[in-house]
Parts: structure tokens; sequence; C-alpha cells
């Protein structure tokens, strides 16, 4: 697992470095050849759900989501169980409702012939790829939430809030 | 009236059963809105919201301003930063702690995150304010007050969610947070002189250092005034858009990184990852908050809390502090992101109704959100202190902490009193 998610995680960061040159062109190249880079938008857009979709099941896996633990003095370790069995489905819900939304967008593109309006990429294929994203996530949700109750459950990361 | 009740109450059980904030409300939005307008309708909203909150070309300033915040952070400029305020301020009783609230300041100069900044901060800071025999509760409160300067002196990765949420010009409240930034700064300074007038002993005066060491730590800057230069220039000479300049500042920033020995490519790797995934928290968040407002929306609670304040014939004035009031307290419990976007949606246009600017709204919530990041129970960068000195007990934190939140509701009491403060420099700009 640790493997697949090192690469993951890897393939993330590189949509933001993207994401970042994508940008710098973009400025440059108005400012100073008075040409911006005309699917500069719409790369942005498409590498920010990369980013994203991608970001989705690493952080659900790592219950990296930010939570508010005011309550946690009052329950021993039993009560965790439930309290991570309960997130992990309440997660599992929310992403595989959008997984199967998604892939009905997908599906709709498909006939419809969808294509972005600068560079003509055809939206399906990024559609598909969020919804098969968003179902991995409650995937990993649902993994989460059942290794909870067994003896070996997913180590959470140390997360730190972003206010 | 009722169901958005339902919801906030549906919502807030989650919440404190440690769900995470965006699946509580992502879920209970979802819940209200398949009550309200059915099935197929709540499903189109959950993927227009996931849609708009992580395909969205505005948003992409978060990831890019985080990026060149974490890339500073790691080519460990914050130390730098904390030397050369001391060159300020060092010599007096309670220098160290004045540099300090200094140097948070201008890390905040290239960090749009409180959390973030307090956390490189105390890095830096908590060492060498202990070694000198420094109280614990001051070291800790200087740390957790000054680090919520992360937020209000541009970037700030609240002003844009503010921006975002309500349309309003993301360069003109970025402006509109340095005067309010740099009061921040003197009344944190005059809470730290205030302390250590009470205990003397709480704060030893430090060696002075000599001319040489001074002009050395000065060089060490650079790299913070020539990226903040770059991005804030650019944003109000007109160049580059929000979006553009954080785009600008983050491959400063990298090329910078590149260059710096302290960062390896390895270590570059790492910041590109973890700012990838806490971006995507905020993503998150973004999407929860959004499939619940569009519930909380369709209830019309707005328009009744709308009538209320109209016909409670209170002054603006006082609904402005009423307002104030609910996001102290709110900010006590929620966390802040959240708390914003599913506040702005009702309490906007009940302050924009009463003739108030925009911007100067927005600094006022940035302020309060500030409050409560250092208020207990939930004081976000309360935690981050006891996450890096975890020796120093919450209860030593919270003892620190009476002066620093006292200047902050004065603080936000002036703002809110002379709107001038605030909206004077963005209008000077813009």
């Amino acid at each position: 697992m640790n493997h697949i998610e090192k690469l993951v995680g890897r393939v993330a960061a590189f949509a933001l470095l993207l994401l970042m040159v994508v940008v710098l062109i973009d400025v440059i190249g108005r400012g100073l050849f008075n040409a911006p880079l005309a699917s500069g938008t719409e790369l942005t857009e498409m590498l920010m759900a990369v980013m994203a979709f991608l970001a989705f099941p690493l952080l659900v896996y790592r219950q990296r989501d930010i939570t508010v633990d005011l309550l946690d003095m009052l329950g021993g370790t039993a009560f965790k169980k439930y309290q991570i069995g309960l997130a992990s489905l309440c997660g599992a819900v929310v992403f595989g409702l959008t997984a199967s939304q998604l892939a009905v967008f997908a599906k709709r593109a498909i006939s419809n012939g969808e294509i972005s309006s600068e560079l003509h990429f055809p939206l399906t294929y990024l559609w598909w790829f969020m919804s098969v994203m968003a179902a991995l996530t409650a995937i990993a949700a649902l993994v989460v939430a059942i290794r909870a109750f067994g003896t070996n459950p997913v180590t959470a990361a140390e997360t730190q809030g972003m206010d | 009236m009722t169901a958005s009740l339902i919801g906030f109450l549906a919502a807030f059980v989650l919440i404190f059963l440690r769900v995470p904030i965006s699946v509580s409300l992502a879920l209970t939005g979802f819940g209200g809105l398949v009550a309200l307008s059915g099935w197929t309708p709540a499903m189109s909203s959950l993927v227009m919201s996931v849609k708009s909150s992580t395909m969205s070309y505005t948003l992409s300033v978060l990831p890019l301003f985080i990026l060149m915040g974490n890339l500073v952070a790691g080519a460990g400029i914050s130390g730098n930063l904390f030397k050369a305020a001391q060159l300020f301020v060092g010599r007096q009783r309670g220098g160290l702690a004045m540099g300090t609230i200094l140097a948070c300041g201008g890390f905040g100069a290239v960090c749009g995150s409180s959390a973030a900044t307090a956390a490189t901060m105390a890095r830096v800071a908590i060492p060498p304010m202990r070694e000198l025999g420094y109280a614990d509760r001051l070291t800790a409160a200087t740390l957790a007050a000054g680090g919520t300067l992360g937020i209000l002196i541009p970037p700030s990765v609240i002003m844009v969610i503010y921006g975002v949420s309500t349309q309003t010009h993301i360069g003109k409240l970025f402006a509109a947070g340095i005067i309010p930034g740099i009061i921040g700064i003197l009344f944190y300074m005059a809470a730290v002189k205030w302390t250590v007038w009470r205990d003397p002993s709480s704060a030893p005066v430090a060696p002075d250092a000599g001319w040489a060491d001074k002009f050395a730590t000065l060089k060490g800057l650079w790299p913070v005034i020539a990226l903040f230069s770059l991005v804030m220039g650019g944003i109000y000479g007109g160049w580059f858009t929000a979006t553009e300049a954080a785009g600008i500042g983050a491959a400063g920033a990298f090329l910078f990184a590149l260059t710096h020995k302290s960062l390896n490519l390895k270590a570059i790797g790492d910041i590109l990852v973890d700012t990838a995934l806490v971006s995507t928290t905020l993503f998150g968040i973004l999407f929860g908050a959004s499939m619940f407002v569009e519930f909380i929306n369709l209830t019309g609670i707005h328009k009744v809390l709308e009538v209320l304040i109209r016909d409670s014939g209170a002054s603006p004035f006082g609904v402005v502090l009423i307002i104030i009031g609910i996001y102290i307290v709110l900010g006590c419990l929620l966390e802040s992101i959240s708390m914003i976007l599913i506040t702005i949606p009702i309490f906007f246009p009940i302050v924009m109704a009463l003739g108030y600017d925009p911007v100067w709204f927005g600094i006022i919530v940035v302020v309060a959100v500030e409050i409560g990041l250092i208020t207990p129970p939930i004081g976000v960068n309360l935690f981050v202190i006891r996450s890096i000195a975890p020796d120093i007990s919450m209860r030593t934190i919270l003892s620190g902490m009476g002066p620093f939140i006292t200047v902050d509701i004065f603080r936000i009491l002036l703002l809110a009193a002379v709107p001038a403060i605030t909206i004077w420099l963005p209008n000077l700009l813009f």
C-alpha cells in the first residue's frame, strides 16, 4: 500500500508543479510576447481536478481530513473505534454517491460529444477519471472503517490545520 | 426555518462526533437537499459542488500560495526573520518576544496560513526563548498569537475564500489587511510589554549582538522581501491577477528553493506532495460547505434573519457587533474555513443591506477568525504550539493568552468602529 500511496502522491505533486508552470508560462507569454497561453485557464482547471482527485483517497485513507476533536477526552479506545467507523462510513457514502453521479456525467459526455473549448479534449475522460478516483476514495474509507475494528487499524497521519 | 435548524444541528452533531468537517457538511447538505427538492437534484448538486470546488481557475490561488509559503519555510528563512527582528527590538526586556511577533508578521507576508506561521515560527523561536529563560507561558502565547498574523497580512487563505464566496476583489482584500496587520503587530507587542511589566522575571534581557552579525542577518532577508514585493507589487501594479501572482510567487520560491543549499530535491518533492494534500483538504471543506450552503439557501433562513434584524430596530453598528460576537463564539467551537463558508451566505447580505463595505467586512471576519484561533477549546494555534513543544501544557499556554486575547478584542472593536483604517489603503491603491 505504501508504494501505491507514494506513487499517487507524487503524481498529485507533479500536477501541482505543472499548474505552477502553466500559470508562469501564461504570465510570461502575455507580459513579454503579448501572447498568453490560450488554453491556460482550461489546463489550470484540469490540473486542479487531477491533483484534488488523486489526493482525496490518500487523505481519506490516512484520515488527514480536518476534524474537531473536542469530545475526544470523553471516550476510551472502544469509543474511538466507533468514531473512526462512523466517520469513514459517512465518507464512503459521500464519495460513493459522488462517484456514481460522476459516472452518469461521464456517460452523458460521451453521447453529447462534450469537448473542452480550447484544447478540444473529450471531457468524458476527465469525468471518468474523477468518478474512478471518487470510487477509490469510497473504498479507501470502507477499508479504514473495517480495519478500525480489527487488530491492524490503518495508521492515521499527523495533521495540521490550514487556517 | 425549522429545516435549516435541523440541518445545522445534524452537521454539528456529526462534526462533534469527529466525522471530518467536509464529509459532515456534504452529508447533511445532501440529506437536506433530498428532503427539500428530491433525489435527482440533490445528486446533481453533489457533482456541481465537487466540480466547482476542485476544477476552478480562481481556487488555484490556494495551492500556489500554500506552496510558496511551504517552500520559503522549508528553506529556513524563518530563522533569518527571527534573527533580523531581534535587531530592532531585541535588547529591551521582552525584546525577544516582541521580535518574535515582528518575525511572525514578516513570515505572514509570504505565508497565507496562521497555523503554518505559528508552526514555522515556533520551531525557530521557542528554543532560543526558553534558553534565555523566558517563561513558557509567555513564549507559547507569543507564538500562538503571533501566528494568527499569517492570515491577516497578505497573502491570506482566508481572504481568498472570503473573496471567492462573496465575489469581493482579492487584491483589495489583501491591501486592506496590511494596516490592520501592522496594528495587530503593535498591539501584540503591547501585550508582551504588559506581561513583562506585570512579571519582569518572565522575560530576561538578551545580550546585544555585534554589528557584523546584524548586517549578516539582514542579508538573509532578501527572499522574503523579494517575494512579497513581486507578489504584492504585481497585484497592485495591475500586472497580474491574484492567481497569476500566486503562480509567480510559487515559481519564485521554487527557484529560490532549488538554489538554496538547505533543500535537496527530495525535500522539495516532499513539500510538493504535502502542499497537494493540504490544499485538497481545503477543497474538501469547500465541497462540503457548498453542498450545505445550497441546502441552507433553499430553506430561506437568511431572508427570515434579514426581516428579524430589520424589525428589531437595532442600529447598523449594533448588528455588526452582534455578528462579531457570534463569530467569536463560533470561532471557539468551529474550524475557521468551514465557519466562514457556512455563515457568509447568511451574514454577508445582511451587512451589505446595512450599507457597509464588503472589503471592510472581510477584514472584520478575518480578525474575528484570528481570535477564534487562539481561544479555547478549538483554538487551532494553541494545538499547533502544543504539538511543537509537547512539554508545555495546555494550562500553561492558556495562562499566557489573556493579554493577547484582550488586545485582539480591542483591535476588532477599533476596526469595526473606524472602517477607514481598513479601507483607506485599498481605495488608495485600486
